[in-house]
């Protein structure tokens, strides 16, 4: 069985017995629509890439889906502080790549972690450290990976360098796949231990209201936060 | 789109320090010689015996395959004299190749060649400076010369071999993200797959892998496999089955395997591999004479036959007849997938560990989050 459809039946299995979803809530994603995000992924791997220019192309699965959930997800940040930090995530991110990609040791007999993997961690560090949250960690890690091919892309003209660049062009196991969620994984992941070294959530005073975050002392009802979403406990 | 003037400032400052830390970064050369100098690290044995020299860093904790088929693991170096030390592990066995007497061709017949052997090369400016005029041709390297002369070496024995000739450049980590693609894309169109081989050529000195096989000098090849994927198992199989091959048909071609620290995109199939033909100092016609040879074995070594031995210096040494590797493959791939499956398990247990009690526990499994303050409500 191949490797992209080896991880989406276990990914498929993992969250329709649960696991995750909390994990997936706090990214505003129900059951259905995340397995739908999944085999959109993979169904869009089998399509041809759409070229968008010279030398350059997009795939569906590994990018034009990751981007509509990347968009959903932006569009669903609870405040604009939240967006701001998504994006400037997205766009540090974007440069960790690319420099990532330049400056890693690329002979084989060299390389110490693979490439394609670093992406994730990177990404998921910036994500993590400037959005704070699930959601700036798969913006963080997706649009990561698409900025840096957008840079290379763009210094390929300059340069003169003979090379197509195809956005998600290896579909579902694309490292913007990879990238995106590899990144989530570890936000979870620190999230969880930061909390338990600190000994529960920062937000005690806080109640958890339909994905969001709030303050309990004045209105229930008023939002005032939701983006620090590692922060939260039993 | 609610954002306050004080982010947007934040997002400009920070779009125009990205594009500046772009725009300032230098330009990297090929072979990944960022010093001033290009530096070549040596690999002893623990007796100081010289076993083989890297073109770059050695890293502790890196296997090594000798010539010989001595298992060696690093374990100390030094930076300063580019210098490591190995420790000797054991002998590796390599599966058994019969000596055939009768000489008879039964196994080429009825063995299927239908699946395809995918070629492709994730650095393809890499190139031979003796025959190419110079260690890097972007987008034109010799080393897809090389490939297309695997290629057809590969053909002209019946077995479909497809070489993308896709370029990958800048030559630098970034280029397998982009030869991912083009592997993933190969596999797709070219179902079944028989093996997927990236073809590279090294970068130390030209007497490393200089030799003679069969009576002619060509260059030596090394073998990759990456240690941190699930089809590791099946990758060292094939690599090991094609050393064996390789030992006893002709002697000297194998120079090493090399298991290193990434994965070179061969999780995506099981056996895929990386070889090294010779390095920039050696000419580019000694390595697609290593690749024609290369490809013989790579034949008897995956779908069988018999094939003719011969010495170092081109005499005939007796008749071979190896089995198809189908059987040992298909298992290393299983177990491959299923470390991967445990691993997952493993991952989400530890994952559940670091809870904070026993209800976060739960509420990981269920997603049902109904703390106390929400029941106060």
């Amino acid at each position: 069985m191949p490797l992209g459809l080896t991880l989406l039946v276990v990914a498929t299995i993992l969250v329709l017995f649960g696991v995750g979803q909390r994990m997936l809530d706090r990214m505003r994603l129900s059951d259905k629509t995340a397995v739908l995000f999944m085999v959109a992924i993979f169904i869009g791997s089998l399509i041809p890439d759409i070229p968008l220019g010279r030398d350059l192309f997009i795939n569906i699965g590994g990018a034009v889906v990751p981007l509509i959930l990347v968009i959903y997800l932006f569009v669903k940040a609870g405040t604009g502080m939240e967006k701001a930090r998504a994006a400037i995530a997205a766009i540090l991110s974007g440069l960790g790549v690319y420099l990532a990609g330049r400056y890693m040791p690329s002979e084989p007999e060299t390389i110490i972690i693979d490439p394609n993997y670093a992406y994730g961690i990177i990404a998921g560090v910036i994500g993590y450290l400037f959005g704070r949250s699930r959601r700036a960690s798969f913006i963080a890690g997706v649009l990561g990976v698409i900025l840096a091919d957008l840079a290379q892309a763009i210094e390929n003209i300059l340069l003169g360098i003979p090379t197509r660049i195809r956005l998600g062009g290896a579909g579902a196991v694309d490292t913007v796949v990879i990238a995106g969620f590899l990144a989530v994984i570890l936000a979870e992941v620190v999230g969880e231990l930061r909390e338990r070294i600190q000994g529960g959530t920062a937000k005690k005073s806080m109640v958890y209201q339909q994905g969001e975050f709030m303050r309990r002392e004045r209105s229930e009802n008023k939002y005032e936060g939701g983006d620090d979403e590692n922060e939260q406990g039993s | 789109m609610r954002m306050n003037k004080a982010a947007k400032k934040l997002l400009i400052v920070c779009l125009l320090l990205a594009a500046a830390i772009g725009w300032y970064i230098p330009k990297v050369y090929a072979d990944d010689w960022f010093e001033p100098q290009a530096g070549y690290y040596t690999l002893f044995d623990e007796s100081g015996n010289e076993l083989t020299m890297m073109a770059r860093e050695i890293l502790a904790k890196d296997e090594y395959i000798s010539e010989d088929n001595k298992h060696y693991s690093v374990t100390s170096v030094d930076k300063d004299k580019k210098r490591a030390v190995a420790k000797y592990l054991g002998d590796v066995k390599l599966p058994e190749i019969e000596e055939d007497i009768a000489s008879i061709d039964v196994w080429v017949q009825g063995i299927d060649k239908n699946a395809n052997i995918l070629l492709y090369s994730t650095h393809t400016d890499e190139s031979y400076i003796p025959s190419d005029g110079s260690h890097t041709k972007p987008g034109e390297g010799g080393i897809l010369d090389v490939a297309e002369t695997f290629k057809n070496a590969l053909q002209n024995r019946g077995i479909n071999a497809i070489l993308d000739k896709t370029p990958h450049e800048p030559h630098d980590a970034g280029a397998y993200r982009r030869s991912r693609q083009t592997a993933v894309n190969l596999m797709k169109q070219h179902s079944p797959v028989a093996a997927v081989f990236d073809i590279h050529r090294d970068a130390v000195p030209a007497r490393v892998y200089a030799t003679k096989v069969d009576g002619k000098s060509m260059t030596k090849v090394r073998i990759v496999i990456g240690s941190r994927n699930q089809n590791r198992k099946a990758n060292e199989e094939l690599a090991y089955k094609i050393k064996a091959v390789a030992d006893k048909v002709y002697p000297g071609l194998i120079k090493d395997i090399y298991i290193g620290g990434g994965a070179y995109n061969q999780e995506l199939s099981p056996r895929s591999l990386l070889f090294e033909f010779g390095t920039h100092e050696n000419s580019k016609e000694s390595a697609k004479r290593a690749a024609e040879h290369l490809a013989v074995v790579i034949d008897k070594a995956m779908f069988g036959g018999t094939v003719k031995g011969k010495t170092q210096e081109g005499e005939e040494k007796g008749t071979y007849r190896p089995e198809p590797i189908t059987q040992e493959d298909t298992r290393g791939g299983s177990r491959g997938i299923l470390w991967l499956v445990l691993l997952v398990v493993a991952g989400a247990g530890i994952f559940f560990a670091i809870s904070g009690g026993r209800r976060e526990m739960l509420s990981k499994v269920t997603g049902s989050f109904k703390d106390k303050d929400d029941k106060r409500e």
